[in-house]
């Protein structure tokens, strides 16, 4: 067990707890920094995608995570930045200058939406963003001056001060930066007094009320800055995808969204990487092994002649080649984490931790929901 | 001078008269305790009092100033600060977070500031820290203060509740039920707690409170409440005898 010592207030306040963390996490910097030299193209472009989910990831662990506030709809502020920072290059602006016009905008929306969502709460507040999200995509469908409808906008490779960020590889550097300056904001909100009225307003809002934090300015702080910054992941999102369309900013995206921040552990960013690392790669894994799976088992078959192995591998390939397996796959596995793992995949990762840091004194009650007592009636 | 008052205070819920035209004011450094049975409205006199309830008549002064018409989150930057009779507090953070709340009223880096974490904001950051710490200290919270609030005992929950109200520097703390739940001793703790604040710190405390011995252990001035009226008014003891409101517990 890794015991830590606090002689300075500076040591609660700093990014990395002491020099363990700062190892590990600067191992991880070198793993990512080199990681494009080692893989194929492909790869390259499927941890790009891991970046921008990750980034999509902070946008909903504000949100639903900290403050509380459960959306549908962050499709849309998606697809507003995407939109946007596309239409803002196509008429001649510079790459950034489009992209803080795009955050601005989405900031903006998420504001608006924001604005009446405070006199909601729970499950009326996530139908309103629902509604506002199909509402969005009906637009993105019908202004074809601005979107061109369903029939699509096409989007170049980013050019930044004359770079041409073409090849996968400067890419995902990009996408890199913006997930890393992303974490470094919201962490910084995170430790000062705006995250801390944020979880309290998500644990307790007549407490958080009654300590001064002012509910309606707190929410719509969370609201715009999650918009903001999944506009930021919608201007990447734009070049990645190189090609936009109404229909990809559809309710299952939202849903998505949220399966990523349920599955990678609610209430920590660690848990907005963890589960973009699993949204965005769950689907390359499932093609991987539509392939390989018939393949390998047919092979050992051709082997050994046990027949039956190669027909359950071509009935397993078939199966995962049908439409609709990969969301009910998603659905599944949503399912069995609620059910088996509320914490998500970080709160399994800190048992594990937990469980080697005590080793022969692991206590499997250290994590058992606390008997919760009554508590007094929401007034609000 | 008084610190607080209210003045013919009254709310409705629908047809009920929930309060009904309560007076009573609360000096500097007085214990002022509302006592009455289930129901008789004395948590809806401090959801009143820190205007998350809108009052249908009467008048809150607090230090010389009209407050029915402040808004709830402007209440703590005044000087008052509340507890909760089924606790209240932020369940997945620490002790010393729970805490740091307090500060949120005496923080002046706006939101910029945060964001970009600027040497300003980890200065105010340190300063609230080391604020929440005195707190904590004072309390004997120093072993807990990195403890979830959900792994700790009902009693220390109190306490720190307590602890959170006092990182505002109140003027004034209403305590609403503090001993309930607790056991014999806590209570005794926590009655030395009140005495020790108001003698420490000069503070005027509302209580609401049934634990007959922590209201005698500390209370100034006692008020009866009974179906939204104060029914009686005065020392613990004489409230206690008073035939109306033995009538009131007992009923008849």
């Amino acid at each position: 067990m890794r015991f830590q010592f606090k002689t300075s207030y500076d040591q609660d306040i700093r990014i990395f707890r002491d020099k363990v963390d700062v190892f590990w996490y600067g191992l991880l910097a070198v793993l990512v920094l080199i990681l494009p030299l080692l893989l194929d193209d492909y790869y390259v472009g499927e941890t790009a995608w891991v970046f921008i989910y990750g980034i999509c990831g902070v946008s909903m662990m504000v949100l639903v995570g900290y403050t509380g506030l459960v959306s549908l709809g962050h499709a849309a502020f998606l697809g507003i930045g995407a939109y946007a920072h596309a239409y803002f290059i196509q008429h001649g602006m510079p790459w950034v200058v489009a992209m803080v016009l795009a955050v601005a905008l989405t900031t903006a929306s998420g504001l608006i939406v924001g604005l009446p969502a405070l006199r909601m709460t729970g499950i009326y507040l996530t139908i309103a963003t629902l509604a506002f999200a199909v509402i969005i995509q009906e637009v993105f469908s019908r202004w074809e001056s601005v979107t061109h409808g369903f029939a699509g906008m096409k989007v170049d490779k980013p050019v930044i001060f004359g770079f041409e960020f073409a090849t996968d590889q400067s890419f995902y550097y990009l996408c890199l930066f913006f997930l890393v300056v992303v974490l470094w904001a919201t962490r910084n909100l995170l430790r000062s007094p705006t995250g801390r009225a944020w979880i309290a307003i998500r644990d307790s809002e007549i407490a958080a009320q009654s300590m001064g934090v002012h509910l309606a300015v707190y929410k719509s702080i969370a609201f715009a800055y999650s918009a903001g910054v999944m506009g930021l992941a919608g201007a990447l999102f734009a070049h990645k995808i190189a090609y936009l369309a109404p229909d990809i900013f559809t309710i299952l995206l939202s849903i998505q969204f949220l399966l990523l921040v349920i599955v990678g552990g609610l209430g920590s960013l660690h848990g907005a990487i963890l589960g973009a690392i699993f949204v965005a790669l769950l689907p390359p894994v499932i093609a991987i092994l539509r392939d390989s799976i018939p393949e390998s088992m047919a092979a050992f078959a051709a082997g050994t002649g046990l027949t039956f192995v190669g027909t359950i591998g071509s009935a397993v390939g078939g199966f995962l080649a049908k439409p609709g397996v990969e969301a009910g796959i998603f659905g599944l596995i949503l399912v069995l984490v609620i059910l088996l793992e509320p914490l998500g995949m970080y709160g399994r990762w800190l048992k594990i931790k937990l469980f080697f840091s005590t080793f022969p004194m692991y206590k499997a009650a250290t994590f058992k929901r606390q008997k919760s007592y009554m508590r007094s009636e929401r007034l609000r | 001078m008084s610190l607080f008052s209210a003045d013919n205070l009254s709310i409705n819920f629908g047809g009920i008269k929930a309060v009904d035209g309560v007076t009573f004011d609360v000096a500097k450094g007085e214990v002022f305790t509302i006592i009455g049975p289930n129901g008789a409205g004395k948590t809806t006199i401090f959801n009143l009092m820190s205007r998350i309830y809108e009052p249908s008549g009467g008048k809150l002064v607090f230090d010389g100033r009209d407050i029915t018409n402040v808004a709830p989150h402007r209440i703590a930057a005044l000087g008052i600060a509340r507890t909760f009779q089924n606790l209240e507090l932020f369940d997945s953070s620490t002790v010393l977070e729970n805490l740091l709340l307090g500060r949120h009223v005496h923080r002046r880096t706006n939101l910029v500031e945060n964001f970009l974490f600027l040497p300003k904001a980890r200065r105010a950051e340190i300063e609230d820290r080391r604020a929440a710490e005195e707190v904590i200290d004072l309390f004997g919270l120093a072993p807990h203060a990195e403890t979830p609030i959900g792994s700790l005992s009902y009693g220390l929950r109190k306490i720190v509740e307590l602890a959170r109200a006092l990182c505002i520097r109140p003027r004034l703390l209403m305590l609403d039920e503090p001993s309930s739940g607790l056991g014999a001793e806590e209570t005794e703790t926590m009655a030395r707690w009140i005495g020790d604040l108001r003698r420490r710190m000069g503070l005027a405390v509302v209580m609401i409170e049934h634990d007959m011995s922590l209201v005698n252990a500390v209370s100034d001035r006692v008020v009866a409440l009974n179906q939204g009226r104060i029914i009686a008014e005065g020392s613990a003891a004489a409230v206690q005898n008073d035939p109306e409101v033995i009538r009131a517990y007992l009923g008849g």
